[in-house]
């Protein structure tokens, strides 16, 4: 067990695109707990977008070289063999193209042929290993470390735990998880649940945990985009829940957005609150409000968190 | 959020990706038109497509 959190307790740190921009308060939050919790970061040298939805849709192949690139800086330029992802996007291509890499010919051509035009290390299959950032915490701490340092306990709180699609789908591209006792399961995946549960939270049974919110349609048909939501909330709301508890950038932006436009479009009122797995664990620590970026949601919970007396 | 739209880190030394990535992508759009039977059309009509740029 030491062995294994010493291997995440330094980590190569992705953040991808979400996270500089709309997911800010992920980064921040994030950087925040690692910190409180002595784990170190170390940014990808030079990172680029992971292919996201929109490349891999045009030609998969082409996010698989994009993938390998950010899991090659990591690997060939800086030495490190973790690569952690907290956005689902990311963690979902890297796992992808590592993947395709291990299992398709022609993906290994495609991007030793662009590595060497691009004048860098092709990546090879097993050079890192990917994870998400509840892997991070959960390997790297686990729930007795987390409860020997909570300094703010999450009791009382109702969470409903929703990790969205990209963590769990397709199976075949995560074959760590389901995979014996204490792995992460792709059907009732409870990382999310374990780690809050130790900081003291109520974990309500929410049976929309891996239900999609409808990200990739947000602006093209943003209307099922709403609906999907809506699902969500309310469904999270009728489990008795009084936030939700996010660890992707785009099901969270996405839920707080369409949280309004549910209002405003369908009269779907709702008042759970949205906060990321890490805000929620750093408030736990004794982090302010401010250093896990509440101040940058959208869905104003502060007056929640002062109740709670955790603001 | 407001500051990382401006100060957001770009990809340092991306022109040869970039490169690599058009060829990459023409090379595709050939292979395509090929199969669908455009690129003899036209090459006979002499309206090959332009190559991608920024």
């Amino acid at each position: 067990m030491t062995d294994t959190k010493s291997r995440y307790r330094e980590v190569a740190y992705y953040p991808g695109c979400a996270l500089e921009g709309s997911g800010h308060a992920y980064n921040r939050s994030t950087r925040a707990l690692g910190k409180a919790l002595g784990l170190k970061l170390k940014d990808v040298k030079n990172w680029n977008c992971c292919g996201a939805m929109e490349v891999k849709n045009i030609d998969p192949k082409l996010q698989t070289y994009l993938s390998s690139r950010v899991m090659s800086m990591a690997a060939n330029e800086m030495g490190q063999e973790v690569v952690m992802a907290p956005c689902n996007g990311c963690y979902h291509n890297l796992k992808k193209a590592e993947y395709d890499l291990q299992h398709d010919a022609d993906s290994r051509d495609v991007v030793g042929r662009l590595s060497e035009k691009a004048g860098h290390t092709a990546y090879q299959a097993g050079q890192v290993e990917t994870i998400h950032a509840l892997d991070w915490i959960k390997q790297a701490i686990g729930e007795d470390g987390l409860r020997e340092r909570v300094r703010n306990s999450l009791q009382g709180m109702r969470i409903a735990n929703y990790y969205g699609c990209m963590y769990t789908r397709p199976r075949h591209i995560f074959p760590e998880k389901d995979s014996g006792p204490g792995s992460e399961s792709t059907s009732k995946p409870h990382f999310m649940d374990d780690l809050l549960a130790a900081a003291g939270a109520e974990n309500v049974d929410f049976p929309l945990k891996t239900a999609c919110c409808g990200g990739a349609h947000t602006l093209s048909d943003s209307d099922t985009s709403t609906r999907l939501v809506a699902n969500i909330l309310q469904a999270a709301e009728a489990a008795g829940a009084e936030v939700i508890a996010t660890e992707c950038p785009t099901c969270h932006s996405g839920l707080e957005m369409h949280q309004i436009r549910a209002e405003k479009r369908l009269g779907i009122k709702t008042d759970v609150k949205i906060l990321y797995f890490t805000q929620l664990l750093g408030l736990a620590l004794g982090l302010k409000p401010r250093k896990v970026g509440v101040q940058e949601n959208i869905s104003d919970s502060m007056g929640f968190l002062k109740e709670r007396g955790l603001a | 959020m407001g500051l990382a739209t401006f100060v957001a880190p770009r990809t340092r030394g991306w022109s040869g990706a970039r490169a690599a990535i058009e060829e990459y992508v023409e090379e595709q759009q050939r292979h395509h038109r090929r199969a669908l039977g455009l690129g003899q059309q036209a090459a006979a009509t002499g309206e090959e497509r332009e190559p991608m740029h920024d």
